[in-house]
């Protein structure tokens, strides 16, 4: 009898709503999840005062971040071929490498911060900064987060996987702001060489944080919120050490100016 | 209780219903599996305006059910908050069948018919008379693909199969070779009302036919193997309710006419009927049941013999035609007596030995003696043989759509016969092209997809989340005194500042 009532009905929702219709996640959960994802973009954009500079500066930078990616891929192909067989400790190596790899995207950001913000001498250094962030960002949200979200977007399954990318993605626009702030001192003439060390070491360690997520996933395996915090915690961290620097050295400038 | 549940269901808008069947249909016993035949039969007879999936209990289905039926169980009592809470982090189950597409007809449909034969001696083959064994193969029930009919017709299928390696051996000894001929068939389509019978009646082969026609008796077997519970179409169940447990219960013959007395039909039922007390459980019942033109289905097999007018009879272990179990896939090994199915078709290959070795008009002391002579070289049945067949039987799933020519259970089964028997032949059967008697559709068998889906109130929540934390990503932005962060005294600063 039991067994009869345990078989018994297993109810099918009739149209839950848009997603039978539409045969994916819900189209509001897309919009939630774009909107966590890009929105932060928007909003640094829109109210941090850089839309008095002519966005082809936003733009050039874009362009700087899909050359920088076409240089590295090439490298990665031609330099560290995929093996067929993938054991853990390829992984391993495989995580390493796309990090030192990744020391080129600092080259390409330096490249976009001096090169071609040169004519902008004269503007205010956060915008020279933020526009630089915003141009390699974006491009690099939308192509890394927005694309697999609209794919992911065709399956049925809720998944928290999305939600995360888009929290990933505001952790990410720390990331890189530090690393512009970083780069921007070290291309300054003016900055004191004792705090190179200290410099590098921040660099460094926003670059190689994917490897030590990977190392700290794989001895623990901690859940995805668990490894999304740890990231969160690097990520403000350096940031806030970022700042300091950032600050301190744009005031003494102003000053000395 | 299991028809007003669905139809509950279909009022209150459900899209459409899965019924988890137990993986081992062996684990449902007695009145359990009862219900299920009920409510397998209820599906099958109403109209059900939503889909009806079947599926098998599986891992992942289990768990989808049972956090469904959890989550059902704390709705009903639960505070707002805690409802609000499951809404956050339960999940719901969206289930989407790969394809909707209506079952589609089966173009070529056919049934497959075998027969085979052991001729008699001294004599004139078509001169000698018949006797017939017949059993239907195929099977029914609610999933085609599930319906592996143990007993019915499994049963009857095995014990034909036994009967005829029985006899083969007999008729391999010229001197011991009876003077009739056994003819034994597996006809196809005995559930799309017995349609391979029909064919084979109307068969033009005319060896077949004199065959067929200078039958003395047809013997008909269905379902010989049901344990029990078959009391109640007894028409003295009252009085017998208490004893009803004891006794194995003894096979039922069906009849369409009562044979006459004296004549060839009495004679051989009369035989069986001493050997089916002597060797199984009991004597045989008789249930004579007139056939109603009307109806649109014949009740059992022999009628279609009996329709032309041949001597016929089925013998089954159920004595009514509307027991569930020969129509439902509720049906496996576990419910079936082996044993007793050996010994009834010993019985039967014992009377139908003394039929054919005419021992009907010895019946003092005398011969009786030189019957169980005659009788000690009657090989035994194989219980294993039996079983054999029983198990290869069920654990294939014989539908009548599935049972093609080339189908690899046909194809054993025509060696089988092969193995013991005469020019055994293969007969496809097709119905009429402008009036077919029936109509194969393709089973239709699809995918479930089950994707955990979040309710439109969880996504509401997340879309006010999202807002408020781009608003504390505005007023950061906006509002947060950046510069004041460099004003923090730092050594570093003042450093730099000098350089």
């Amino acid at each position: 009898m039991r067994q009869i009532i345990r078989a018994g009905v297993l109810r099918m929702r009739k149209s839950l709503t848009l997603a039978a219709e539409l045969g994916s996640m819900t189209l509001f959960h897309f919009a939630n999840c774009l909107a966590l994802t890009v929105a932060p973009y928007f909003i640094l954009y829109r109210f941090s005062g850089l839309n008095e500079v002519p966005w082809s500066k936003c733009v050039k930078s874009a362009v700087g971040y899909v050359a920088t990616q076409l240089v590295k891929m090439l490298l990665l192909a031609t330099a560290f071929p995929v093996s067929a067989v993938q054991t853990e400790r390829d992984d391993l190596i495989r995580v390493a490498l796309t990090c030192t790899v990744d020391v080129i995207d600092l080259l390409g950001i330096y490249v976009c911060l001096t090169k071609f913000s040169a004519r902008y001498e004269n503007s205010a250094v956060k915008t020279k900064v933020l526009s630089t962030v915003v141009g390699w960002g974006v491009t690099e949200v939308v192509a890394t987060r927005v694309v697999p979200l609209w794919v992911e977007a065709r399956g049925v399954e809720f998944s928290w996987n999305s939600l995360f990318t888009g929290l990933d993605a505001n952790i990410s626009l720390v990331y890189l702001a530090s690393t512009v702030a970083l780069l921007w001192m070290w291309s300054r003439p003016d900055f004191n060489q004792t705090l190179l060390p200290l410099l590098l070491s921040l660099l460094l360690s926003l670059c190689y944080s994917p490897l030590f997520l990977y190392l700290l996933s794989f001895s623990f395996s901690p859940t995805p919120s668990l490894l999304l915090l740890t990231r969160l915690g690097v990520g403000l961290v350096t940031g806030f050490l970022s700042l300091l620097l950032f600050h301190g050295m744009s005031n003494g400038k102003t000053k000395v100016q | 209780m299991q028809m007003e549940v669905l139809r509950d269901l279909v009022d209150r808008g459900a899209g459409s219903l899965l019924l988890l069947l137990p993986q081992n249909f062996s684990d449902i016993h007695g009145e359990l599996a009862q219900q299920w035949r009920e409510l397998e039969r209820s599906i099958l007879s109403q109209k059900i305006p939503i889909p009806v999936y079947l599926s098998l209990e599986e891992e992942t289905l289990g768990v989808i059910h049972d956090s469904l039926a959890s989550s059902a169980a704390r709705e009903k009592h639960s505070t707002v908050t805690a409802s609000l809470w499951h809404i956050l982090t339960g999940y719901g189950y969206q289930m989407i069948s790969e394809d909707q597409k209506e079952a589609e007809v089966v173009k070529d449909s056919h049934v497959v018919t075998l027969v085979g034969k052991l001729a008699g001696g001294l004599g004139v083959q078509q001169r000698l008379p018949t006797v017939m064994v017949v059993a239907h193969y195929d099977a029914f029930g609610a999933a085609p693909s599930l319906s592996s009919g143990v007993d019915s017709n499994a049963s009857g299928v095995a014990a034909l199969l036994g009967l005829a390696r029985l006899f083969s051996r007999l008729y391999r000894d010229v001197k011991q070779k009876p003077r009739s001929n056994l003819l034994f068939v597996l006809s196809g389509g005995g559930k799309l009302n017995y349609f391979g019978t029909k064919s084979l009646l109307e068969e033009d082969n005319d060896d077949l036919d004199s065959l067929i026609h200078s039958s003395d008796y047809i013997i008909c077997l269905d379902s010989l193997a049901a344990t029990a519970a078959s009391q109640s179409c007894d028409q003295s169940h009252d009085e017998s309710h208490d004893q009803s447990h004891d006794p194995p219960h003894s096979l039922t013959v069906h009849v369409s006419k009562p044979p006459k007395e004296g004549s060839k039909a009495a004679v051989m039922l009369d035989l069986l009927n001493r050997s089916f007390s002597q060797l199984s459980s009991g004597p045989l019942r008789m249930v004579h049941k007139k056939i109603r033109l009307s109806d649109d289905l014949l009740s059992w097999e022999h009628e279609r013999f009996s329709l032309k007018r041949l001597p016929a009879a089925t013998i089954s272990a159920l004595c009514h035609h509307g027991d569930p179990r020969r129509q439902s896939m509720f049906v496996n090994s576990d419910h079936i007596d082996v044993e007793g199915l050996t010994q009834n078709v010993a019985a039967l290959a014992d009377g139908l030995a003394r039929y054919l070795y005419n021992l009907s008009s010895l019946l003092g002391t005398e011969g009786e003696r030189e019957g169980g002579e005659r009788m000690a070289t009657l090989p035994t049945v194989s219980s294993e043989y039996v079983s054999a067949w029983l198990d290869y039987l069920a654990s294939h799933s014989r539908s009548p759509q599935l049972l093609t020519e080339d189908h690899p259970l046909v194809t054993g089964l025509y060696q089988a016969m092969s193995q013991s028997l005469q020019d055994v032949t293969k007969l496809v059967q097709r119905p009429e092209k402008s009036d077919p008697e029936f109509v194969l559709y393709h089973i239709p068998q699809t995918t479930l997809h089950a994707h955990k889906v979040k309710s439109p109130i969880f996504d509401l929540f997340v879309a006010v989340g999202v807002a408020l934390y781009l608003c504390l990503w505005y007023s950061l932005i906006e509002f947060f005194p950046w510069s004041a962060v460099g004003f923090i005294p730092l050594p570093l600063k003042v450093k730099s500042s000098k350089s």
